[in-house]
């Protein structure tokens, strides 16, 4: 900001947004700390399933069927009379479960490929920048659908197809990130000294890039599980009768008509748990970067 | 700007190429074979080896990859995308047959989600920490954060079971598309909502925006005139990707509302491992999703000249 437009600003009785927003709307202020705090919740909540659930998540009850909400059963039961509550408190570390760990995954193949390909450059670099290209020219969700519905239902080819379509993205963002530290004077320094490439990324890049990293984990963590929902909706995530709330939302679909319950609290499960990751990714990209678009 | 289109487009077949080899694979090193995949669905429980070697054989999947790969590229190149495998038509067919189906869907959903998300994403900046402003920012963080075949879901409860206002699923009449049109373009709206307010309080902030109102331009001419078209471009860039997120929502919301579209096909061909559909299914989305991307960085480049004029930093 030059001092010319900063005198404008008083001049014409500035009226900059972000001030004005930070003023009037408190809660938003905080939505970060309460983005963290439902996400944290959920997964605490998820984690405590077995000390919290108040019956067996699996166990068939054909006398109980499709009971609306009781002291005995808060979220009613299911077509097999089996506890919501319980099943969404279980089916939680499934669905948690896996977004973790395909975000992981993803993340640590992006950070390999993305980030010796932005410090390497050269010929490796086109190798996977190219691999980048083709796997981007997929639309995302067509990809994974198709990729989870091969392979065959199953815990293991949801994180594989989540994977497939998330590295890519990831290791774009990783590599130009890179590109620009690297010419940082304390990574020249270094390699100068003579530290071999996997320390030089490690110890010196990797510190770097890991807010901007945080960010964008943050905010595509919600994304993750909805993706993953997507596909156990389509019944292509853990076989039955194991609980997972997209595979729930699907089975609730022959019975909601009469027990609403059954799509309501697996749903919700999801969108808190997406809310509370957008809301904190939200926050901390505001934090770190108060410039930067948000996307 | 037609140097930039030209040597954008130039890329697209090669592009296409190398993702046409990538599905092929894909769908040969998955476990399971169609022939005996099709054989258990049509209810035969004895498969023998003969009827499976023979359907194999049929099928051409018994010619070496490359070989395989050489004749299904050469038909698409003459636009036959060869027969279903497990109902015996001409895959061009089922498609010409699907498509308008997802695409009324699809190009419903993209309209309701620009008209809806333009204008709450302008006054949302305009009236920055408002009650309006909050009251957007709520709604389309929900948006984002909510997965829209549950919402098809509540809205098959809110509007079939307890209203009765829209059938709850099938295809037909106007009144069958606005349930999932809505389900499809909340994510698409809020997404889009969210850029545009941000992009737009981005270029607010902007000297040249205290420039044009130092003159004393009214707020509205500022606005409209200075600010918009800059604070498009982010949003008009991630529309690419919203249209590829539409292709893939499309299945899903297909699959909510037993609606008859590509993505239901594509769906319960991926079940039935019916080679030539799936093929021709995700090949098509893809150079949908690929002509969008161009399609936009028209539209970009018309908007901004510095990329029109060649300058674009890579």
């Amino acid at each position: 900001m030059t001092t010319a437009s900063a005198l404008l600003r008083v001049v014409v009785r500035d009226e900059r947004p972000r001030l004005r927003r930070r003023s009037v709307f408190r809660l938003v202020d905080h939505a970060g700390l309460a983005g963290a705090l439902l996400l944290a919740g959920v997964v605490t909540a998820c984690l405590a399933a077995p000390l919290l659930a108040p019956a067996d998540p699996i166990r068939v009850n054909l006398p109980a069927q499709l009971q609306p909400p009781s002291a005995a059963h808060l979220m009613g039961t299911d077509n097999f009379g089996r506890d919501i509550l319980s099943r969404v408190l279980h089916g939680g570390r499934v669905s948690l479960g896996v977004a973790a760990a395909a975000t992981l995954i993803s993340l640590l193949i992006s950070l390999v490929l993305g980030g010796l390909a932005g410090y390497l450059g050269g010929l490796f670099d086109d190798l996977v920048m190219r691999t980048v290209d083709l796997t981007l020219a997929f639309p995302r969700l067509v990809l994974a659908i198709t990729i989870a519905g091969l392979l065959g239902a199953g815990l293991g080819s949801v994180v594989i197809a989540i994977v497939a379509v998330s590295w890519a993205w990831y290791a774009r963002v990783i590599r130009g990130m890179v590109l620009q530290a690297r010419e940082e004077q304390y990574v020249l320094a270094a390699h100068a000294v003579g530290a071999s490439v996997p320390r030089v990324l490690l110890r010196h890049l990797l510190p770097a890039i890991i807010g901007q990293l945080a960010v964008l984990t943050s905010l595509d963590f919600g994304r993750i599980i909805l993706a993953i929902s997507a596909l156990s909706f389509l019944g292509l995530g853990i076989r039955p009768p194991a609980p997972e709330w997209g595979a729930m939302l699907n089975e609730s679909r022959l019975f909601f008509a009469r027990q609403p319950e059954l799509m309501l609290y697996p749903g919700l499960a999801i969108f808190l748990t997406v809310l509370g990751a957008n809301l904190l990714g939200d926050a901390l990209s505001d934090a770190l970067d108060p410039r930067r678009n948000r996307r | 700007m037609g140097t930039y289109l030209l040597r954008r487009s130039l890329g697209i077949p090669p592009l296409l190429l190398s993702a046409s080899v990538v599905i092929f694979l894909l769908l040969r090193f998955s476990p399971g074979d169609p022939a005996e995949v099709i054989l258990a669905q049509s209810g035969e429980y004895a498969v023998d080896k003969e009827t499976v070697a023979q359907l194999r054989r049929e099928w051409g999947l018994d010619l070496s990859l490359p070989a395989q790969y050489g004749r299904w590229l050469g038909q698409v190149a003459r636009g036959d995308f060869g027969r279903s495998f497990s109902t015996s038509r001409p895959v061009s067919e089922l498609l010409v047959e699907r498509l308008p189906a997802t695409l009324q869907l699809t190009v419903g959903a993209l309209l309701v989600a620009l008209v809806v998300a333009t204008p709450l994403g302008i006054l949302s900046a305009v009236r920055s920490g408002g009650l309006l402003d909050g009251f957007c920012r709520l709604i389309a963080l929900a948006g984002v954060s909510m997965p829209g075949f549950w919402l098809g879901l509540l809205l098959i409860w809110t509007f079939s079971v307890r209203l009765g206002w829209f059938p709850a699923i099938g295809s037909g009449t106007f009144r069958h598309l606005v349930l999932p049109t809505v389900a499809l373009a909340a994510g698409v709206a809020a997404t889009q909502t969210r850029l545009i307010r941000a992009s737009l309080l981005e270029v607010l902030g902007q000297p040249y925006v205290d420039v044009a109102r130092a003159k004393g331009l009214a707020e509205r001419i500022v606005i409209v005139r200075h600010c918009l078209r800059n604070a498009l471009i982010p949003a008009i860039t991630a529309l690419a990707l919203s249209v590829g997120g539409l292709l893939g929502g499309a299945a899903v919301i297909e699959t909510v509302f037993a609606y008859p579209g590509l993505g239901k096909l594509a769906v319960d061909s991926i079940g039935s491992r019916d080679y030539p559909v799936i093929q021709a299914y995700v090949l098509l989305m893809t150079l949908v999703f690929v002509f969008s991307s161009l399609l936009v960085d028209a539209a970009y480049s018309v908007l901004d000249p510095r990329i029109r004029l060649g300058a674009r930093a890579q």
